[in-house]
C-alpha cells in the first residue's frame, strides 16, 4: 500500500518560491489503477515524482508499500526504484543512441540479472506491447505511438508492484491512445498497481478511482463503479 | 542590435565562465604557437635583410671536385679573388675579404682576456654598412691597427661603450686602436664576429699570404663579398671568375683533374644553401622550416577545432536565445554574423593572452634555440598588423562552424527541445588522435630520460666531482708542481682523454695473429689517478719507472678483442699498438669508460704515454677544498704563464656534450607534451561538455530506472576513456617503431620494454580522468527530476 500523509514540496529559486504541494494525504491499495488529473502546475507531477521516489518531500510522511521513505537518502531511494517501480513518460524519454530491446533492457541493466535472462524477458516484454518486429530499430525510426509501447515495455519489463505514467498520451493521437490505455488496463488487471496523471477524462474513465487537484491540494476523488 | 549582441555575448560568457577561459585558453595556445613559430620563419627569411642595400650584395665561396665526383661546397674562397676582381673589374662597387681569424689574448690595463678576432679588408664596411654606434666606418680599417668591436666587445674589454681611440695589447705584442663601435649583430645574419681587425696589419694571416709569391699555394680561408653597382651584371662577374680559375690553374704537369668553382650567390641566400665547409655558423635547413611552420599550424588548427568543438557542444545552451531571435524575425545571415562576432571577441581574447604567453615564454625560448628573437609590436607595427589579422581569421575560421549550426535550428523545434546534431563521431576521432600524440610524447619522454640515466650511469665509472681540466701544454705547466699544491689529490696529463676530441685509430695485427681496429689515447701518468680508476689487473702507469713509456695499459672491451682470456693473462704480454704499431707491454687493465658521446659504442682502446702532446691536465681536488685548489693552481699559474690567462673548467662540464643532444631532445619533447597535454585536455573536456549536455536526460532515465550513482559513473568514465584507450592502440606500434630506431643509434641503450607504453598510457588516462571527473560527477550526482526536466 502507498501511504501519503500531509505531504508538501517547495520548489525555491533565488527570488520566488513556488508551492507544488501543500499537505496532500492519500492512500492506494496495492492493484489500485489511480488516474491523478488537475490543470497544469497544479502539482501532479510532483506527485508523481514523490510517488514514484524520484523526489522527497520536504514535510509529510510517505509509506512505500509498508516503508516510511520520506527521509531517506538518495542511494536507498534509488534501492527501492530499481525493484518497485516503473515509469511511463508522455515524451517516452527513450535513449537516442540504443535500440528498442536495449532500451527496454535498460531497466533489468541495474538489478543484477544474467544476460541470457535479460533478452528472454525483453522478448517477453516487447511481445506483450506488440513491438516484438521492431526490437533493432532506432527511437527515431518509430512512431510516437510505437515509441510509447516501447516505454510501456520497459516500464513491465521488470514486473515492478507500481507503474507511473506522466501524461502516456498526451503526445498521441486518439487511436493510439486508445491502445496505450488498453495495454495499461492490462497490466493492471494482472494486479500491478497503476497511478496515470492525465488531461483526458476519456482516458481517466479507465482508472478505478480519479484524485483531482487544485493548486496543491487535493480537491476531489471520485471512485468509479467496477 | 549589437548592443543586444553584446549583452548576450557576454552574459554567455559569465554565465559559463569555465568553459569561456578554457575555450580562450585553447586559443591563447594556438596562438602562441602560431607567433613563436611565425617569428622562427621571419627570422630565418629575413638573414641578412638588416642590412642597408643588402639586395646588391654577393658572396663568392667555392667548391672542389674530385674526377667524376660531385662538388663539395666550401663556404670561404681563395684569398686573391678579392683583390684579384677589384684589379680586373674596376667597376664593381667593392670587393672585400673576411678572414676566418684567430683566437688571441687581448689586454686592456693589466687585464687580459682570451678573444677571437676576424681580420677584413677596408672594404669590408664599404660593402657592409652595419649600424655604427660611435666611429667611421668606411675608414675604421684603413690603418693598420684599425680595429672594429661590437657593443658587446667594447662591454667586455673595456667595462664601457664608448671606447673609439682607446687602445689595447694583442697577444701581448701589438698595439691596436679601437677605431669604430657597431651595433651587436643580431640572430638572423651568417657572420658571428665581436671583433675585425685590418687586413693591412702586418702580422695578420691575410697579410702574411698577400706577401706570398705569386703562384704559391694558398689556404681557402677568406670570405669573399662585393657590392653590385648599377650597370654591372652578375654575368659579368661570373665570367671574371672564370677567367680568375683559369689564370690560377696549376701549370699542365701539376693538374691532378680536380675542378675548383666559385660559386656567386646573393647574402640573403646564404642561410638557407646547403652549409659548406668552413661555415662561419651552421646554416638553417628548410625542412627545419617546414617543420616547424607546420607543427605552428598543426597546433593553431587542432585549437581551433578544439574551440569549434566546445563552442557546438554548448550551442544547445543557445538555442532557445536562437529560436526566440529567429521567431521573431532574425535572419540566418544576421545570427551567423552574432556567433562569428562572439567567437572573433574570443580570439581577440586569447590573442591578447597569447601575446603575454609570448613574451613571457620568449626568454625561454630563446636559449633553447639559440636566438635573440624580440618581439617587439610597439617598434614593429606590422607584427601588430600580422597578428591582428590571424586572430581575425582564427575567429572566424572557429565561428564558422558553430555560426553554421546554431544559425541553421529549426526554432519550433529547438523551443520543443528537439536535440542539437553536430559532429559527434568526428569529436571523438579527434580527442583520440590528440591522445595518441601525447602517448607518443609521454613514452618518448620516458625513454629519453631512461638513456639520459643509462649515460649518465656510464659515465659515473668515472669520478668526476671535484675534477677540473686545464687547457695547457704539459711540458709547460709542472704536473709535479700542481701535485703539490694544497687540495689536490692527483694530477696528470692526457692528449685529450677523457674529453676524446683527439681521435687516433688504428687497425692491424695487435697480437698473437689477431687483427682488430683499436682506439690509442696518450695518457700521462697520474692520468687514471685523477679520476679515481683502479686497475682491473697489473698496475697504472709509474712516473718513477723510465721503462713504463715503452708500456701500455688497455681497456676491458681491448682485452677482449685481443683475444686474452682475462685481464690477467694480458698482463706482461706484448700488443702491437704504439707508433706505427711498435709492440708495447701491457703493464695493466683498466675498466671500459666512454671517451665520447654515448651513442658511440666503446672501442677496444690502448692507453700509453707515446711521444704525442699532452694538453690536457686533469686535476683531482679534495672535496671541500675545491677553492683552497683552484687559487693556489691559479697562483702557480701566474708564475709560470704570466701572459696567457687560464682556461679551467670542472670536467663535468666537458663531459656534458656527451649527452647534451639528449638533455635538448628531453626539453624539446617536453615543452611538445605541455602544448600536447593542454590542448588534448581541452579536446576531452569538449568531448565531455558534449557528451554531459546530450546525456543529461539519458542520466534522468537511467536513474529512473534504477540506476545508482556507481552505475552512471561506470558508465561514463567508460565511454569517456574508451576514445583514449583506442588512442593507445593507435600509439603503442608507431612509437615501439619510431623509439626503436631512434635506439639504435645508441652503442648502448635501455631496452624498450612494456612498462615505457603501460606508464605513458596509464598517465594519459590519469590525465584523462581528471579532465573530465567534474562534468561527469556533476552530472551523476544530479537528482533525475532535475536531470528528466532539463530542456
Amino acid at each position: 500500500m502507498l501511504k501519503l500523509e500531509t505531504v508538501s514540496k517547495k520548489y525555491r529559486t533565488t527570488e520566488v518560491e513556488t508551492s507544488a504541494l501543500n499537505g496532500v494525504s492519500l492512500e492506494i491499495a496495492p492493484g489500485e489503477f489511480v488516474a491523478i488529473m488537475g490543470p497544469s502546475g497544479c502539482g501532479k507531477s510532483t506527485l508523481l515524482n514523490i510517488l514514484g521516489l524520484l523526489d522527497s518531500p520536504d514535510q509529510g510522511a510517505y509509506w512505500f508499500f509498508g516503508e516510511e521513505v520520506a527521509k531517506r537518502s538518495e542511494r536507498e531511494l534509488t534501492a527501492l526504484r530499481r525493484t518497485g517501480v516503473g515509469f511511463i513518460f508522455q515524451s517516452f524519454n527513450l535513449i537516442d543512441d540504443l535500440n528498442v530491446a536495449e532500451n527496454v533492457e535498460v531497466s533489468l541493466l541495474y538489478r543484477h540479472i544474467g544476460s541470457s535472462d535479460r533478452r528472454k524477458r525483453v522478448a517477453a516484454a516487447l511481445e506483450r506491447v506488440g513491438i516484438a518486429h521492431r526490437a533493432k530499430h532506432l527511437p527515431h525510426q518509430l512512431s510516437g505511438g510505437q515509441q510509447q509501447r516501447v516505454a510501456i515495455a520497459r516500464a513491465l519489463v521488470a514486473e515492478p508492484k507500481l507503474i507511473l505514467a506522466d501524461e502516456p498520451t498526451g503526445n498521441l493521437d486518439t487511436e493510439n491512445g486508445t491502445a496505450v490505455m488498453s495495454l495499461l488496463t492490462e497490466i493492471n488487471d494482472a494486479g500491478t498497481t497503476v497511478i496515470m496523471v492525465t488531461h483526458s477524462l476519456v482516458h481517466a474513465g479507465y482508472a478505478k478511482r480519479t484524485v483531482k487537484l487544485l493548486d496543491g491540494r487535493v480537491v476531489s476523488e471520485t471512485q468509479l463503479a467496477a | 542590435m549589437f548592443s543586444s549582441y553584446l549583452a548576450a555575448a557576454w552574459r554567455s560568457f559569465l554565465r559559463d565562465r569555465l568553459y569561456a577561459l578554457i575555450n580562450i585558453i585553447g586559443l591563447a595556445i594556438g596562438l602562441s604557437a602560431a607567433l613563436l613559430s611565425g617569428l622562427y620563419i621571419h627570422n630565418e627569411l629575413t638573414f641578412e635583410r638588416f642590412l642597408p642595400g643588402y639586395e646588391h650584395i654577393y658572396r663568392i665561396s667555392a667548391a672542389f671536385a674530385p674526377p667524376g665526383a660531385a662538388p663539395t661546397p666550401v663556404d670561404s674562397s681563395p684569398t686573391d679573388v678579392a683583390p684579384w676582381l677589384r684589379g680586373h673589374m674596376p667597376s664593381l662597387q667593392a670587393a672585400a675579404r673576411l678572414n676566418i681569424g684567430t683566437d688571441v689574448v687581448i689586454r686592456v690595463g693589466e687585464v687580459d682576456t682570451l678573444a677571437h678576432i676576424y681580420w677584413a679588408d677596408p672594404e669590408f664596411f664599404e660593402i657592409f654598412r652595419f649600424p655604427a654606434e660611435q666611429g667611421d666606418l668606411l675608414t675604421a680599417l684603413q690603418r693598420p691597427d684599425g680595429v672594429v668591436l661590437t657593443r658587446s666587445a667594447a662591454r667586455e674589454f673595456f667595462g664601457r661603450d664608448r671606447v673609439v681611440g682607446e687602445t689595447f695589447l694583442l697577444d701581448h705584442e701589438h698595439t691596436m686602436r679601437v677605431a669604430a663601435v657597431i651595433q651587436d649583430l643580431p640572430s638572423n645574419t651568417h657572420f658571428k664576429f665581436a671583433m675585425i681587425g685590418s687586413s693591412r696589419a702586418e702580422f695578420c694571416p691575410t697579410a702574411a699570404l698577400d706577401r706570398a709569391p705569386a703562384g704559391a699555394q694558398k689556404p681557402w680561408d677568406s670570405n669573399t663579398y662585393f657590392r653590385l653597382s648599377p650597370g654591372v651584371t652578375l654575368a659579368s662577374v661570373h665570367a671574371a671568375l672564370d677567367q680568375f680559375i683559369e689564370e690560377h690553374r696549376p701549370p699542365p704537369g701539376k693538374r691532378t683533374g680536380m675542378k675548383t668553382f666559385l660559386p656567386v650567390m646573393p647574402i640573403t641566400a646564404i642561410h638557407m644553401a646547403p652549409t659548406g665547409a668552413a661555415a662561419m655558423r651552421d646554416h638553417g635547413s628548410v625542412d627545419m622550416l617546414y617543420a616547424i611552420g607546420g607543427v605552428g599550424v598543426l597546433i593553431l588548427i587542432v585549437s581551433i577545432i578544439n574551440f569549434v568543438n566546445l563552442s557546438t557542444a554548448r550551442a544547445a545552451r543557445r538555442r532557445v536565445e536562437v529560436a526566440v531571435r529567429k521567431a521573431v524575425g532574425a535572419t540566418r545571415g544576421q545570427l551567423i554574423v552574432q556567433f562569428m562576432g562572439e567567437a572573433s571577441l574570443y580570439a581577440a581574447l586569447g590573442a591578447i593572452l597569447a601575446v603575454c604567453v609570448v613574451e613571457l615564454a620568449l626568454p625561454e625560448f630563446n636559449r633553447l634555440a639559440g636566438t635573440d628573437f624580440t618581439f617587439d609590436y610597439w617598434q614593429h607595427p606590422d607584427l601588430l598588423l600580422w597578428a591582428g589579422g590571424l586572430t581575425l581569421l582564427v575567429g572566424l575560421l572557429a565561428g564558422a562552424y558553430p555560426a553554421l549550426v546554431l544559425g541553421s535550428i529549426n526554432p519550433v523545434s529547438a523551443l520543443k527541445g528537439g536535440p542539437v546534431r553536430a559532429g559527434g563521431l568526428l569529436r571523438g576521432a579527434l580527442v583520440t588522435a590528440q591522445f595518441t600524440v601525447l602517448i607518443g610524447l609521454l613514452s618518448t619522454i620516458i625513454v629519453v630520460f631512461e638513456q639520459t640515466s643509462l649515460a649518465k650511469e656510464q659515465l659515473g665509472l668515472l669520478e668526476t666531482r671535484g675534477v677540473f681540466a686545464i687547457d695547457t701544454d704539459c711540458r709547460e705547466f709542472s704536473l709535479d708542481r700542481v701535485r703539490a699544491l694544497p687540495g689536490v689529490i692527483a694530477a696528470g696529463c692526457s692528449e685529450s682523454a677523457p674529453v676524446g676530441f683527439v681521435k687516433r685509430r688504428s687497425y692491424g695485427v695487435v697480437h698473437a695473429g689477431v687483427s682488430s681496429p683499436y682506439r690509442r689515447e696518450v695518457v700521462g701518468s697520474g692520468f687514471f689517478e685523477a679520476y679515481g680508476l683502479k686497475p682491473v689487473a697489473g698496475r697504472l702507469f709509474s712516473p718513477d719507472r723510465v721503462a713504463d713509456a715503452q708500456s701500455v695499459i688497455l681497456n676491458m672491451t681491448a682485452v677482449t678483442r685481443f683475444g686474452f682470456a682475462s685481464a690477467a693473462a694480458a698482463i706482461g704480454e706484448f700488443v702491437n699498438v704504439g707508433d706505427d704499431g711498435k709492440p708495447l707491454q701491457v703493464l695493466g687493465v683498466i675498466a671500459d669508460f666512454p671517451l665520447e658521446s654515448v651513442r658511440s659504442p666503446i672501442e677496444p682502446t690502448a692507453f700509453s704515454p707515446g711521444d704525442g702532446p699532452l694538453r690536457m691536465m686533469s686535476v683531482r681536488t679534495r672535496l671541500g677544498q675545491e677553492t683552497v685548489a683552484l687559487g693556489a693552481i691559479k697562483d702557480l699559474w701566474k708564475q709560470v704563464q704570466p701572459f696567457r690567462p687560464l682556461s679551467m673548467y670542472p670536467i663535468t662540464q666537458a663531459l656534458q656534450d656527451f649527452y647534451a643532444d639528449l638533455v635538448a631532445a628531453a626539453a624539446v619533447f617536453g615543452a611538445c607534451s605541455t602544448v600536447a597535454l593542454l590542448l588534448a585536455c581541452t579536446g576531452l573536456f569538449g568531448l565531455t561538455s558534449f557528451a554531459v549536455e546530450r546525456r543529461t536526460k539519458e542520466t534522468g532515465i537511467r536513474k529512473a530506472m534504477g540506476a545508482g550513482r556507481g552505475d552512471i559513473l561506470r558508465l561514463l568514465f567508460s565511454q569517456l576513456t574508451l576514445p583514449v584507450l583506442e588512442a593507445n592502440l593507435i600509439a603503442w606500434p608507431i612509437c615501439f617503431f619510431v623509439l626503436r630506431r631512434w635506439l639504435a643509434g645508441f652503442a648502448y641503450h635501455v631496452d624498450l620494454g612494456a612498462e615505457v607504453f603501460l606508464g605513458a598510457g596509464l598517465a594519459a588516462v590519469l590525465v584523462a580522468w581528471v579532465t573530465i571527473c567534474g562534468q561527469v560527477l556533476r552530472l551523476a550526482a544530479v537528482r533525475p527530476v532535475t536531470s528528466l526536466r532539463y530542456e
